[in-house]
């Protein structure tokens, strides 16, 4: 049990990572980015297939996480440009869209079979009282934390963090303090896009999985995101944690091992709608 | 109904009518001189145009965005398969039926479980939903797929072009029972909800009954299609059924309006065409998505809705062009009232107290509106006004206090039980629901409690008494000032005990305003109504108000008669203060 879910984490911060990414962008822009995944998936795919083409392993995956970053730029300029102030079917659709885009073009370019991939760290086992646990996934750990306390200490600390916090908790401003936002906003992006990439190189390897289903990676992080209420950084990436582990316990467990993808989200659906029992309207007055 | 309305809705009727009767020549010509394969694409652009449909009616109707609509499609054809490969001789057209029942129950239910997530938790949960299912279909597969037992269809519908006509008669048929439900109350109610979900419960609507209604309208809809795909492909994969499937149907619906039927039904026919004309000219078809999405993305930039929505809009807009759309408050005959005024209390407010945080919003108000009068609130922003309002109606809880409506004590009970005990409000920003006519929106804030002849008497009387425009003018076509007008008259055609008013006279025109003040004078006498009235300009509330009540800080510093009320010096220091001095 201790085993599976410790091999559960490894995914888990891939989770962690990228709902972080994604309640970050939502409070910056408003948009729920459902493209989160597959654009860490492209810059993942794009490192292996230039790897495959002999370039050296750091050189493809710098090129891999450069691709991912200036594509999530520009969808992020994309955005800024036309959905300043995104209704809600917008916030969802606009990324829907990316999405579909994104996974049409990874289609093309990778096609739909599954790549071993190699790893980007060294093989390595630790031992900590008496579990096994690889190198990549305590790197990995490493980088889900640090993320998570980077952008609580840039959101909190800064002046673009405070404006950040103000900005969440009433759209309209962000209407008023446009001129400013839009570098912000693309920055944002890009810099999550990134992350979404670096966070997928890491737990690729032990997944195997083709370009669809690695950017539909993306539905434990919303989930975990979820639970956070798009707001909250701490909860989200607890949660993506806890949904890796928990997937990796059901692994190990007969009857529901072929469904433990779907057990994390059953929880959370019922979570949420104990969390929202007391919200009877709407927010439109 | 005047006689140019009249001849619009005979007009409209009609072309209405003819549309009807040429697509369904035009589908028989087609269906039975077309070679199979085309018959083949067509049957799949009736099924695309269901699911289609269905995302309209959810997304686009109800507000509702879902990512979903595809995993009830699945339940919908898993049914089907199971009971065709188990009940062989069963008609096909009942198991069809039997699919989109099932699926309309699990979405029901998924409506019902998920009432107080909304917007885009809402979204992610149906997402989270379309993933789960779909990963529980990947590990059974679809019933008949294992042994190869295909789901084979009786006679006729075992031909291409008998399955054809069946595929085209579900749409109709789904087209034609979703265009009576949104006459209905019920069905009125989605854009309501869209629009504001306290909105729509002033008026009587039951909220969450209606957002479960429409999940499970749509997914009956979507797990009709679900069916009829079984039958066409005889074994069903879950590919035809991911969540990528469920998002390419919500761009393509967002794409091309399929609130309407001309909307999905174009929705069906780039599903289908948009691939395969890629196909014929030499070009992938998987890019069809990309292509779709990004058409998606431009209506969307636009932001003026759907492709057919906009059709619609323009055709509207040509229908409607030299048609009066705004109220026309003309003088009412007759000078001030010589009655004397119903002096029983109609509203009684006894030391109201209302907190939020730490911040008391009311502290101990007390007021008695009694049956005869229009009763003015007034006070500085900030003053508690709205807030009691709120408490009144139910929508905001009371921490001390009593509220009794015409003798009857309104603790506990919620905001449709004060509704239906006659109480009714308007709001300070009207939220436009736009995706009404005038007639559609009385209709519905008219509320079910009224006989449907004596219902038409109290809507004609309301339109008469504020000039509203004819009935079948599009919300959409009206100025602010005149869907607030539009607002009042709602609240009265249900022939309200009480009646709150939040600033009506915002957005109106001096003239206006004076005309509007008028008449709500006169509401007391004309429509049985005690009236509450907030309003900030104080030449409406000095014609239309006999007696006000002066809140500041939450409590009351004055009341009386009108007149004497805001000469007090303690009103004016208090109100008015800097502005006078």
């Amino acid at each position: 049990m201790i085993d599976g879910i410790v091999a559960g984490l490894a995914s888990g911060t891939a989770y962690a990572i990228l709902a972080v990414c994604v309640v970050v962008l939502f409070r910056l822009t408003g948009v729920l980015n459902f493209a989160q995944a597959a654009l860490g998936a492209f810059g993942a795919y794009l490192c292996y297939a230039l790897a495959g083409a002999h370039l050296p392993l750091w050189l493809a995956a710098l090129a891999g996480l450069a691709a991912a970053g200036i594509i999530a730029g520009l969808v992020g300029w994309v955005l800024a440009r036309w959905f300043s102030t995104p209704t809600t079917t917008e916030r969802i659709v606009v990324s829907v869209v990316f999405l579909i885009v994104l996974l049409a073009a990874g289609f093309r370019l990778f096609g739909d079979t599954p790549r071993v991939m190699p790893s980007l760290l060294p093989e390595g086992v630790l031992t900590i009282g008496g579990v096994r646990v690889s190198l990549t996934t305590v790197v990995a750990l490493g980088l889900a934390v640090a993320v998570a306390v980077g952008v609580s200490l840039l959101l909190r600390h800064t002046h673009v963090g405070v404006r950040l916090q103000a900005m969440s908790e009433r759209p309209m401003t962000v209407q008023l303090l446009r001129v400013n936002t839009r570098a912000l906003s693309i920055g944002a992006w890009a810099g999550t896009g990134v992350l979404s990439a670096l966070a997928l190189l890491l737990v690729a390897p032990a997944r195997n999985q083709t370009f669809e289903s690695m950017s539909f990676l993306v539905i434990p992080a919303l989930a975990a995101a979820l639970l956070g209420g798009f707001s909250n950084i701490w909860v989200a990436a607890g949660s993506g944690l806890a949904i890796g582990a928990i997937e990796g316990a059901a692994a190990r467990i007969d009857g529901l091992a072929n469904y433990r993808g779907a057990l994390p989200f059953v929880l959370i659906v019922i979570a949420l709608i104990w969390m929202r029992r007391r919200r009877v309207w709407d927010d439109a007055r | 109904m005047t006689r140019a309305r009249a001849v619009r809705a005979e007009r409209a009727r009609r072309a209405r009518l003819a549309t009807l009767a040429a697509l369904i020549a035009l589908l028989l010509v087609l269906g039975f001189t077309l070679p199979v394969y085309w018959v083949f694409l067509l049957s799949t652009v009736a099924i695309s145009a269901l699911i289609a449909r269905s995302v309209g009616l959810v997304t686009n109707q109800a507000g509702l965005v879902t990512l979903c609509q595809m995993s009830f499609a699945a339940i919908g054809g898993w049914l089907v398969s199971w009971m065709a490969l188990h009940w062989p001789h069963l008609s096909f057209v009942v198991i069809v039926l039997m699919g989109g029942v099932v699926a309309g129950v699990a979405g029901l239910l998924i409506g019902i479980a998920t009432v107080r997530i909304r917007g885009i938790e809402f979204a992610v949960v149906t997402l989270g939903f379309a993933a789960a299912l779909d990963l529980v279909l990947r590990q059974g597969s679809f019933p008949g797929v294992g042994s190869g037992t295909a789901v084979t269809p009786q006679a006729p519908f075992d031909d291409p072009r008998g399955f054809f006509v069946l595929a085209w008669a579900v749409l109709l048929a789904v087209q034609l029972g979703l265009g009576a439900l949104g006459r209905t109350r019920h069905g009125l109610a989605w854009p309501a909800v869209k629009a504001s979900e306290r909105a729509a419960a002033a008026l009587g609507v039951r909220v969450g009954a209606a957002k479960a209604g429409a999940m499970g309208a749509g997914a009956l809809v979507a797990g009709l299609g679900g069916g009829l795909l079984a039958g066409q492909y005889g074994l069903l994969t879950t590919q035809v059924f991911s969540p990528l499937t469920s998002m390419v149907h919500l761009a393509t619906a967002v794409l091309c309006g399929a609130s309407l039927f001309s909307g999905a039904v174009l929705a069906g026919v780039f599903a289908v065409f948009v691939p395969e004309l890629l196909r014929r000219i030499g070009l992938p078809p998987d890019i069809a998505n990309a292509l779709l999405a990004i058409a998606a993305f431009d209506v969307l930039r636009r932001g003026n809705g759907g492709l057919a929505e906009q059709w619609r809009a323009k055709r509207e807009d040509r229908a409607f062009r030299g048609i009066p759309r705004s109220c026309a408050l003309l003088p009412l005959e007759g000078g001030a009232t010589t009655r004397d005024r119903d002096a029983t209390p109609c509203l009684e407010i006894t030391g109201l107290t209302v907190a939020f945080g730490g911040q008391r919003a009311l502290d101990g108000a007390s007021l008695t509106v009694r049956q005869g009068d229009v009763h003015a609130l007034i006070g500085p922003n900030g003053a508690g006004k709205t807030t009691l309002i709120d408490v009144v109606t139910g929508f905001v809880p009371a921490d001390a206090g009593g509220i009794a409506v015409a003798g009857r004590a309104l603790d506990g009970l919620t905001v449709q039980q004060r509704v239906a005990a006659g109480v009714r409000r308007t709001f300070q920003q009207p939220r436009g629901t736009s995706a009404m006519t005038v007639d559609e929106y009385l209709r519905l804030a008219a509320g079910p409690g009224h006989a449907e002849r004596q219902g038409a008497a109290s809507r004609a009387a309301v339109a008469e008494f504020f000039g509203l425009p004819g009935g079948d003018v599009p919300i959409r076509l009206l100025d602010v000032g005149s869907r607030r007008i539009l607002e009042i008259a709602g609240a009265l055609a249900s022939a309200p005990t009480l009646l709150l008013l939040d600033e009506p006279a915002a957005g109106l025109d001096v003239a206006q305003s004076l005309e509007l003040a008028e008449r709500v004078r006169r509401l007391p006498e004309r429509f049985g109504c005690a009236v509450l009235l907030i309003e900030h300009d104080m030449a409406f509330v000095r014609a239309a108000a006999n007696r006000a009540t002066v809140l500041d800080g939450g409590r009351v510093i004055a009341g009386g008669e009108t007149a004497a009320v805001l000469d007090e010096p303690v009103v004016i220091a208090a109100y008015l203060g800097t502005e006078i001095a």
